[in-house]
């Protein structure tokens, strides 16, 4: 008898190892029922990770964390990340007009994507000030994310105070193209594939990719409660198992193709799978799922995410235990020969 | 009991539920009630209307924008949090499950927001089983349309009365362990191949 887990997941190509473990198989022969529940923002899925109404989630990284100290809105709630699910795949977007205004600042700075861009709109804020013009506005995807550091890094390299000199707000990814395009925010930080599809709109042109700006980093993780992870270790480690096949299986050549038509039905992403397709073989913001340790969740890498809230004053100047949280002996207990 | 003076917001993706949820509302007393839809420009509506309280649907992509109103609060004059009672963690089980989900200025008295919450969880809930209830009720239609189509071509083609015609199809269901309406089709799609 297939036992059931409930996974909850924000449909963006990034949530591709959870879709294939359940589509592909890999998780039914770990004897999982995987049940995926697609929720439309961050917050809704805390709630119901924090609440028990799922077991598992796709999560922002940045967000067990802040959810296990009590930052993220709602009462404190023991988190674990005993894997993580991928890397890279976000980018900067900016407005086609602001990006020509920045070419016309500062045409070196703009010669290729990277944290250099950021010295370019610097020029601009600073022209923006002296011609009494309101502050431009940015926008990423929740305030627990990666996206949020990366832009705040972004524009930390480009000699620009994030809290002063530019309007930080938050937007959802499936807003985003359209709230550029309608001129209410200059630019953004979001997993793909909503910066090429600002991008083959010509509204947005790509500034920055996360491999540019935080290239170690993890994106997404698996988090789950520490109370769930004590009464379902086993099931833990066989999720694990069938995560880490599936993330193997996602980043196989042969299996692109495939990937992005999974992606794209409507249950999922619910988008044209050319721009899955393109997202997904896109340099800079495609991302890695199992190469290069993705799946390991790695303690140095809570600690510069726990630096980051430091750094944006979401926390209390001190380094907590990182290592309550992230669990990468998890992981290693599902590999090891015991538990094959 | 001064509830008259507490301007309530909802945004909802659907139009149908925010109008009962608003009625719920303001037949329990709550009079200042107002809705939106999605919108891109979110902040600057809730600024221009700066309730009190917000109840949002949880399928709502917005929920994130909302939140940083807690996050990046000098943006706006009333700070706004999320309403988690922690004395009471069965309600807002109750709120999830429900898909709903309520903001409010901060510093405002549990007491006063709990039964506005509860009218909330309650109404989407009624909302919820109309919408089931009706889906059924035109399940139920179709399925007794496609016994009817069954039931005729039996009836014309194979020259059975129209109660041998239903006896026929429902001890075929009953030995197969199938839905009539599913033999239905079945015979339908026999006919069809045929034809």
């Amino acid at each position: 008898m297939a036992i059931t887990v409930k996974l909850g997941f924000v449909p963006l190509i990034d949530c591709a190892i959870p879709l294939v473990a359940a589509d592909m198989g890999f998780a039914a022969a770990e004897g999982i029922d995987l049940a995926l529940e697609r929720e439309s923002s961050w917050a809704s899925l805390r709630d119901k990770l924090a609440f028990g109404l799922i077991d598992a989630a796709h999560i922002l990284a940045p967000l067990p964390l802040a959810m296990h100290l009590g930052l993220a809105g709602i009462p404190p709630v023991a988190m674990a990340v005993p894997m993580a699910l991928g890397r890279g795949g976000n980018g900067i977007t900016v407005s086609t007009d602001l990006y020509g205004r920045m070419q016309a600042a500062d045409p070196a700075a703009m010669e290729r994507p990277g944290l250099g861009t950021a010295i370019a709109l610097k020029k601009v804020i600073l022209a923006d000030r002296a011609a009494g013009r309101p502050l431009l506005s940015f926008a990423s995807v929740f305030p627990f994310s990666c996206h949020h550091y990366e832009l705040r890094r972004w524009l930390l390299a480009g000699g620009i105070d994030p809290s002063t000199e530019v309007n930080l707000g938050i937007i959802a990814p499936p807003r985003m193209a359209e709230s550029l395009g309608a001129g209410w925010i200059d630019g953004y930080c979001v997993g793909e594939p909503w910066n090429s599809r600002a991008v083959m709109r010509g509204t947005g042109k790509l500034v920055a990719t996360k491999q540019d700006i935080w290239p170690d980093s993890h994106e997404k993780v698996l988090g789950l409660r520490q109370r769930w992870l004590a009464d379902n270790h086993d099931l833990t480690l066989s999720l694990i198992r069938a995560l880490t096949r599936a993330a193997l299986w996602a980043d196989a050549a042969e299996n692109r193709q495939a990937l992005a038509a999974l992606l794209a039905e409507p249950r999922h992403l619910g988008l044209p799978v050319e721009i899955i397709a393109a997202a997904l073989a896109q340099p800079g913001t495609a991302p890695l799922f199992h190469r290069d340790g993705a799946t390991l969740p790695r303690p140095n890498i809570a600690r510069e995410i726990m630096r980051e809230m430091m750094a944006a004053g979401q926390w209390p100047p001190q380094i907590p235990a990182a290592d309550d949280v992230w669990r990468p002996d998890i992981h290693h207990a599902a590999f090891s020969h015991s538990h094959r | 009991m001064g509830n008259a003076d507490l301007s309530i917001l909802i945004i909802d993706g659907s139009p149908d539920r925010a109008a009962v949820v608003e009625r719920g509302l303001v037949e329990a007393g709550w009079v200042r009630v107002s809705t939106i839809g999605p919108s891109v420009n979110l902040l600057a509506r809730i600024q221009a209307l700066a309730p009190d309280v917000i109840i949002i649907d949880l399928e709502n992509p917005d929920r994130d924008t909302l939140e940083q109103m807690f996050q990046v609060s000098r943006q706006v004059q009333r700070p706004i949090a999320m309403f988690v009672d922690q004395s009471d963690s069965q309600m807002i089980h109750a709120a999830i499950e429900a898909g709903v989900s309520a903001y409010v200025v901060d510093g405002l008295r549990q007491d006063r927001i709990k039964p506005i919450v509860e009218t909330a969880v309650s109404r989407f809930n009624a909302f919820d089983r109309l919408r089931r209830e009706r889906d059924e009720a035109q399940a139920k239609l179709q399925d007794r349309k496609l016994v009817e189509r069954a039931k005729g071509l039996l009836m014309k083609n194979r020259g059975l009365s129209e109660e041998d015609a239903y006896t026929l199809m429902r001890r075929t269901a009953m030995k197969q362990n199938r839905k009539l309406a599913d033999i239905a089709q079945s015979v339908i799609t026999a006919f069809e191949m045929e034809l």
